[in-house]
């Protein structure tokens, strides 16, 4: 019986004019994206292959030079591998840097100069983009924005119009539950929206697919897979949504002014402001306070500058002692910056989880945050990022204590160029940076968000279910 | 005209009373103080980090005892109007720092303040934003059954039966139904500017308050272009039904699609390429060869040396200290600290050093023109997005409220051409206080140089007629919409078949 009603319901919409305007709206859509992406992502690639071969340059002539050198320059550039599916979900990656500095100069004075520590630029959007704040096409924006309203319009009169027609009570004379009639037309709505949807993501994914620009794994597939499914299920939401006003009130056009308004509000609204009001709770070191710290390191380095560099180095005991005060000085000195910067870097994060976390009560936000966790981009993207980047620097201060304490030659005082090897290092020894993405990681990241979407869907529906079984007619 | 007032009072009235007016009122209020509030505290914090910096500064001149070290600011001051809408504000620098050798960029010029990068990853909401999407959504839902519906329920065909002109049928349903949307915008609207006014912070003038009334006579205007799109479909359309689903496809569109597509197209496509970064910066440092080049051989020629310190080393046996940067490859500056200073005489150096140090300014402009004409060609390309999206009703109001409120990307623009006029102003004031040739440009041991009247950059706020003249444009591209529509949608509705 299910099967019929949805059957019928399905026929209805493919002769509506509902239907007709969703395919178009979707597939010119989803073909934008994919035409966009095509021209785009060979240029994402490409720089991405300039700047390891440049990265990869200046370590080689690092370590030629010497393992000092090496040391004191650090891993350099450490670049974000950029997504092969970033046509899924953009995640805001404009705003979020391409880039760490593995080789953050801070300092030069003579002969003593400052070690590297890692640095966070942030990017710089509005010089590349023209209008950086537009919100990106991509499927993110088609499932979470468009997709949804599509569901509100498909399920905002499924009861109440049949009300107003009277074929609901004809229906229900029938020896026909509640729950039969609702579940059909549940059905037959998802199906009748599955219809154009599944049609142009595969008219997106042909086109790109056949461009041959970018290579697609088993992995990548079954991202997508993952991600139609993540769509299929907001569908539902907003769906199960649409029936519950519908069963609720007495006619269409309340419903759908309802329907709009919650989707306003739950989608545009609550995302944006709730992670604006959440925000303001943390307060991250500012800018400025980041200087001030900054500039009173600096100051406490010039003041005792002098002191460094003037001492006595007369007898090879002096000149040790000199090497060593030095060099822990320059130790210290990045190791307080890089403190400082971390430090740093870990309230801004804070600042975005929480903001992020908050803003989970909007479904739309709960699928951004899934489409970027499948797609590989977005904030968790780049926290992963960071993470290896950091277990890069770590491995990269290794190696360097390892192959100096091999040079029998040196003292083994770092941070200083007399106190430490002075040989060329191969360049093949020395780690490299590799970005890479991994599926389990994501999961574990998207679980949380997967489950507070299926709830959303399960309350819903027995809302829709519970509003159903009472209605009067 | 009675009949009219009564078709007007009628239909204010049913509006009124139904359960979508109070809905979209409350949903519409609600959203409305939320984004003032939270806008209020952004204004808020961006106020007192402007103060801070601006003190910073001022107490950080006072520390210059050479000429060299002159390295002003321009702030840009936080817009009160940003907390209704913030347009460029957040996104663009809030500070140029002004070195005599380096062109200004937008590049260099520095984001300061309470900002965390990471939080613009979301966005930011404002009051048009609310207005864009949630009064043109409420305008269409409150439109769309004004003909159609009226014609299922056979209402239509009672009314028109009576001596009811046409005319007055669509001009008095078009007013009732805008008048009462009106309420709402007003409302909201007041209650935000009553929430930013209670912020010790917010200080509007006269100017800022009429510009105020000016965005809500264009928000009227939207609500209105929007209510009889509603119209125009009704009468286009024969179920209120197919009406509704039509027109929210129709808002759709208009209000969430088609700017980002355009703008996402035009940056994808552009029409203009600009040269690549790299190569403008390699062009500058083309530049600066010539620079040196050109220096080099006027020293030679006037003075016999190969290079300027040489008017330093040859006057005596002493140690010197040179750093020679070029700043974010843009800029070529050289630091020269000739030791023991004192016991030098440093008049040949001060000459060259008069001619250097303008020649260098000069030689900055030309760095700066290059630079500048990077960013026409991206100006360019922006001014087409904007064209393109103009298209949709939605983004001229969204464009004509950014350009009265002050926060567009031409009034963002116009800060950098500020900064750039006060440098030159800058350089004018030095030059008429021969700083250039004087012994204080690189040394304080006989007399320090003096900073007392350094001209302060003040950051001005285009005048309200400027920002109209250029906001009249999209006004009358709105007037334009609300013209057409009601005449096609008057036409549409005197050939209407009541059949």
């Amino acid at each position: 019986m299910i099967w019929h009603i949805a059957r019928r319901e399905l026929y209805n919409n493919l002769h509506s004019l509902r239907f007709a305007l969703t395919t178009v709206l979707l597939l010119a859509l989803m073909l934008t994206n994919a035409v966009v992406y095509l021209r785009e992502h060979p240029k994402r690639i490409k720089k991405y292959r300039d700047d390891v071969a440049r990265y990869q340059n200046s370590i080689i002539s690092h370590a030629e030079e010497s393992l000092y050198r090496l040391a004191q320059k650090g891993p350099g550039n450490l670049y974000k591998k950029p997504s092969p599916l970033r046509f899924c979900a953009e995640g805001g990656e404009d705003f979020l840097s391409r880039r760490a500095q593995g080789g953050y100069q801070l300092w030069g004075a003579g002969t003593l100069e400052s070690f590297w520590i890692l640095g966070y630029p942030s990017a710089t959007p509005n010089l590349r983009n023209i209008n950086p704040t537009v919100t990106k096409v991509d499927w993110g924006f088609i499932i979470g924005y468009v997709l949804s309203l599509i569901a509100l319009l498909f399920s905002f009169d499924a009861i109440s119009s049949e009300r107003e027609h009277g074929t609901l009570r004809l229906m229900l004379a029938n020896s026909v539950p509640r729950h039969t009639v609702l579940f059909g037309k549940f059905l037959g709505a998802l199906i009748s929206i599955a219809i154009p949807l599944t049609f142009a993501i595969l008219t997106n994914l042909l086109v790109i697919y056949t461009s041959g620009v970018v290579y697609l794994g088993t992995d990548a597939w079954v991202r997508l897979g993952i991600i139609f499914c993540i769509a299929l299920l907001y569908t539902c939401l907003f769906l199960a949504l649409g029936l519950l006003v519908s069963a609720r009130v007495q006619r269409s056009a309340v419903s759908l002014v309802v329907l709009l308004l919650t989707w306003v509000v739950l989608v545009v609204f609550i995302p944006s402001t709730l992670a604006s009001i959440a925000g303001g709770f943390s307060q991250p070191m500012t800018s400025d306070e980041f200087r001030e710290r900054t500039d009173k390191l600096g100051s406490d380095f010039w003041g005792r500058l002098d002191e460094y560099r003037s001492r006595p180095e007369g007898t090879r005991e002096a000149l040790l002692k000199k090497i060593e005060i030095q060099g822990e000085f320059v130790m210290k000195d990045a190791e307080k910056r890089g403190r400082m910067h971390e430090e740093h870097l870990a309230q801004q994060i804070a600042q975005v989880k929480l903001a992020r976390a908050t803003t989970r009560i909007s479904p739309v936000a709960i699928v951004q945050h899934l489409l970027e966790s499948y797609a590989g981009t977005g904030f968790e993207r780049h926290l992963q990022f960071l993470e290896n980047v950091k277990s890069h620097a770590r491995q990269f201060r290794i190696f360097i204590a390892d192959t100096d304490r091999a040079d029998q030659e040196s003292l083994h005082i770092f941070g200083i160029r007399e106190g430490m090897s002075q040989k060329p290092v191969a360049p093949e020894a020395v780690p490299k940076f590799e970005d890479t993405l991994s599926l389990s990681k994501d999961f574990n990241t998207a679980a949380v968000d997967l489950l507070l979407l299926t709830l959303f869907v399960v309350v819903l529906l027995s809302g829709a279910y519970l509003a159903f079984v009472r209605v009067e007619i | 005209m009675t009949t009219l007032w009564l078709i007007i009072q009628r239909e204010f009235v049913s509006n009124v009373l139904t359960s979508r007016f109070m809905i979209g009122f409350v949903v519409c209020l609600m959203s409305t103080a939320a984004a003032v509030f939270v806008q209020v505290e952004d204004y808020e914090k961006r106020l007192a980090a402007y103060h801070t910096a601006v003190r910073e500064h001022q107490e950080k001149i006072r520390t210059w005892d050479t000429y060299r070290q002159i390295n002003p600011k321009a702030h840009r001051q936080p817009n009160p109007l940003s907390i209704f809408n913030v347009g460029m504000e957040k996104s663009g620098a809030d500070m140029v720092s002004i070195r005599l050798a380096i062109p200004i960029w937008e590049k260099q010029a520095q984001k300061q303040g309470s900002d965390n990068p990471f939080l613009s990853i979301f966005l930011a909401i404002d009051v048009i934003f609310v207005f864009k999407i949630v009064l043109s959504a409420l305008a269409i839902l409150f439109a769309y059954n004004t003909i159609s519906g009226e014609r299922e329920d056979g209402t239509l065909k009672l009314v028109l039966s009576n001596p009811v002109p046409r005319d007055a049928l669509v001009l008095g349903k078009y007013l009732g139904g805008v008048l009462s949307l009106f309420p709402i915008v007003m409302v909201s609207f007041t209650v935000g500017i009553v929430i930013a006014y209670a912020s010790p912070a917010t200080d509007f003038d006269v100017g800022d308050l009429l510009r105020l009334v000016m965005v809500l006579v264009v928000s009227l205007l939207y609500v209105s272009i929007c209510y009889l799109l509603g119209m125009l479909l009704s009468v286009w359309t024969k179920e209120a039904a197919t009406t509704l689903i039509l027109s929210m496809f129709i808002w759709g569109i208009l209000t969430i699609v088609h700017s980002n597509v355009a703008t996402f197209a035009v940056a994808k496509f552009p029409p203009s390429k600009s040269q690549s970064e790299e190569a403008a910066l390699q062009e500058i440092g083309r530049i600066w060869e010539d620079f040196r080049e050109e220096r080099d051989a006027y020293i030679l020629k006037e003075f016999g040396y190969k290079h300027p310190i040489h008017a330093i080393i040859t006057e005596g046996n002493m140690s010197l200290e040179m750093d020679t940067r070029s700043a974010g490859g843009i800029g070529f500056e050289e630091i020269y600290t000739p030791k023991p200073i004192h016991k030098m005489d440093t008049s040949k150096y001060q000459e060259i050093l008069s001619y250097q140090e303008l020649l260098r300014i000069d030689y900055a402009n030309k760095a700066e023109e290059i630079l500048k004409r990077r960013e026409n060609i991206g100006e360019r390309n922006r001014q087409l997005a904007r064209n393109v999206s103009r298209l949709s009703f939605a983004d001229t109001y969204r464009f004509a409220v950014g350009t009265i409120t002050g926060t567009d990307r031409e009034s963002y623009n116009d800060f950098i051409n500020q900064a750039r006029s006060y440098k030159r102003q800058v350089v004018d004031y030095l030059s008429d206080k021969n700083a250039f040739s004087a012994r204080a440009w690189f040394s304080s041991d006989k007399g320090v140089a003096e900073f007392v009247d350094l001209p302060v950059f003040q950051h001005q706020y285009n005048t309200l007629s400027k920002n109209l003249s250029r906001a009249s444009a999209d006004i009358f591209i709105l007037l334009a919409w609300n013209i057409l529509l009601f005449m096609s949608a008057y036409l549409s509705f005197l050939r209407y078949d009541m059949s």
